[in-house]
């Protein structure tokens, strides 16, 4: 077992495999060697780490990906795999954007690369299939181009 | 448990009084004064949320999508989009008649905002319109501008109306260090051009993945042609994956294949048989037959890295059982086959289990479409592939029968030893004929096998079955059983 705190003084007993799920935690547990001192997780509250870590106790049996598996997949195998989601994936990532940034932000910190793919999925996937109106809207991003800028970025966008 | 909180009422109390926050946030705030969360990630991530809202294939040259649209968003997201150069490392040029002129600037400035990054680049023409001279200029335009970024080719890939000389303009600028897969899908090609096109397979060291398409027109999709593959100065040799979309002889089949000892996936999309096999005095008289020869059939070709073989035939002919005589593919893990009609010709089913005995390969996936396999043939491909097959399809649509009760009942999981029990993928289409009963027992024991109980099965994760109940087999009505 691995000892955690958060930002916020809370502690965590996690399993150790879950736990190295993080690369940051992993590479700390080497340094550190056998020990039962807690590690601080400077950067990651309770709130957003009590999401991470239900993230990675579910994924943390998961196959890392093989070259080999893809190469001779068939065409059945690789369409399932291309446009199956997980809908426990969905689920999870069905938050508001406070908390989804705060996972990407944490996922990063933390080294968790899966997670950090997934959540940027996620807010891609707002992005998707939108207009420029639409993501502004969806993000509450002001238009700060000057004048002369949109004019440039419309031009640019003619001759396509 | 994994988790084990030492204050878990104050962890709860966090989380509610920040829910409420959200909630006041985003339902009374008015939008102007809604917090801005996006602006806490830092370019380096917007960057992979950039990345990630990508289209999947080649990025499409549209404002509606991909780099160029979020670089419209605001003046932070444009120096994002624009400061990653990987962004714009792929890109996909359509040319239809709405197509501009103007396309070809910004190819330019893709191809500048792209850096030093290698390219994967789709260019796509319907490959059987009509070439207008705007269009030929477009084109030259678009290619002299793609040639001059060609030692940063990784993937290119080419769909256009063949002879019409364009691939001068293309070609133009050897070597392509660093391209390694090459997609070619032409309309009416013919040999003139290859001079230009094996310039860019001279110089191609990297290359190791070959789409070759040639189709003649619409009218004569699967007809054969010439296909002109003896010209192109392919180096089949530092293969590992072929695709050959075009009419294909067992004899240019064999004479590729002794070349690719490092071959990993083969796919033979028109393969026929060689007029040859049926002149043997002809073939004699040249030579074909002797040892060491095109077709000597004593000379097994080797392929000890090919994983998947895919073959279509028009017609199921007599070329499929000669092919097969002639190779040798221990590490075969998928194979599949589908014909168009069947004609005279049997499955020929001594040639494939000969094949499959005599390879010592573990297939795990086998895909038959319209083989017209007899019931007998399957059982003994399940037996010869039992023990590693995890994906079984059979697909056919004119009532022949090749699984019947006592073959599914052999799937059961109660059976010892129990027939391929490591599926999880079975697809059966219109060749099954059976009792309701004995085909949702199998299923369902296959499903969830039961522990610790004869052979151990893996669980069935994906099930399709278009059965009949009439077991004359002469009904065309059929029923679905699919799981999940």
């Amino acid at each position: 077992m691995v000892i955690l705190i958060t930002s916020d003084n809370v502690k965590y007993v996690v399993e150790k495999d879950v736990a190295e799920l993080s690369v940051l935690v992993k590479n700390m547990l080497e340094d550190i060697g056998p020990s039962d001192e807690p590690i601080p997780l400077h950067n990651v509250t309770s709130t957003v780490f009590n999401k991470v870590l239900e993230y990675c106790i579910y994924h943390r049996n998961d196959p890392p990906p093989s070259d080999d598996d893809e190469g001779c997949a068939s065409p059945l195998h690789k369409y399932l795999a291309s446009h199956i989601c997980s809908e426990w994936d969905q689920r999870f990532f069905d938050v508001d954007q406070a908390l989804l940034f705060d996972i990407i932000l944490a996922a990063n910190y933390l080294d968790i690369k899966t997670l950090l793919d997934d959540a940027c999925k996620a807010v891609a996937h707002l992005i998707q299939g939108k207009s420029t109106e639409e993501i502004r809207g969806i993000f509450n991003i002001v238009n700060d181009f000057t004048p002369e800028e949109e004019a440039r970025v419309k031009k640019e966008n003619v001759s396509s | 448990m994994a988790i084990i909180m030492t204050s878990p009422s104050r962890v709860i109390f966090i989380s509610l009084s920040l829910n409420l926050y959200r909630q006041l946030a985003w339902t009374q705030w008015p939008t102007a004064l809604a917090p801005m969360h996006i602006h806490r990630i830092p370019p380096e991530l917007l960057a992979e949320i950039f990345k990630a809202s990508l289209p999947t294939d080649d990025c499409p040259i549209s404002p509606k999508q991909g780099p160029l649209l979020v670089a419209q968003v605001s003046r932070q997201w444009r120096a994002v989009a624009l400061a990653d150069s990987s962004l714009w490392a792929s890109l996909r040029i359509a040319i239809t008649p709405d197509t501009p002129l103007s396309r070809a600037s910004l190819v330019g400035l893709w191809l500048q905002r792209s850096a030093s990054q290698p390219l994967s680049i789709t260019v796509w023409m319907n490959p059987f319109a009509n070439f207008t001279l705007e269009k030929r200029t477009l084109l030259r335009d678009v290619f002299t501008l793609l040639s001059r970024a060609s030692h940063r080719w990784n993937r290119l890939s080419v769909t256009l109306p063949g002879s019409n000389h364009l691939f001068a303009d293309l070609c133009a600028s050897p070597p392509y260090p660093i391209l390694s897969s090459l997609s070619f899908t032409l309309g009416n090609w013919t040999p003139r051009e290859t001079f230009n096109i094996n310039t860019l397979l001279l110089h191609s060291p990297s290359l190791r993945r070959v789409e070759w398409s040639n189709r003649s027109s619409w009218a004569s999709f699967d007809a054969p042609l010439d296909s002109g593959m003896e010209y192109l100065s392919m180096a089949w040799h530092q293969l590992t994956d072929i695709v050959l979309d075009t009419w294909i002889t067992l004899k240019s089949a064999l004479y590729i294949l002794r070349q690719c000892s490092t071959l990993s996936q083969l796919d033979l999309r028109h393969y026929s048989y060689s007029p040859e096999l049926f002149d043997q005095e002809e073939a004699t008289k040249l030579g074909l037959f002797q040892p060491g020869s095109a077709l000597d059939p004593s000379t097994l070709i080797h392929l000890p890295q090919l994983k998947s073989l895919a073959i279509y035939q028009l017609k199921l002919d007599d070329g499929l059982a000669a092919l097969l005589d002639r190779i040798l593919c221990p590490a075969l893990q998928s194979f599949s086959y589908t014909s168009g009609f069947i004609e005279r010709t049997k499955w020929p089913q001594e040639a494939f289990h000969g094949f499959l005995v005599r390879s010592g390969c573990r297939l795990r996936s086998l895909s038959l479409e319209f083989t017209g396999i007899s019931e007998q043939q399957l059982v003994q491909c399940l037996e010869d592939t039992s023990p590693s097959l995890t994906s079984l399809e059979v697909y056919d649509a004119r009532g022949d029968i090749c699984v019947r009760d006592d073959l599914l009942d052999s799937f059961h999981a109660s059976r010892d030893p129990v027939l391929c029990p490591n599926l999880d993928t079975l697809i059966l289409h219109r060749v099954v004929s059976c009792t309701e009963s004995t085909l949702s027992d199998v299923v369902r024991s296959r499903i969830s096998p039961p522990p610790d109980h004869g052979t151990p099965c893996a669980p069935l994760r994906h099930v399709d079955i278009l059965y009949s109940t009439d077991i004359s087999g002469f009904s065309m009505r059929y029923e679905r059983y699919s799981y999940p």
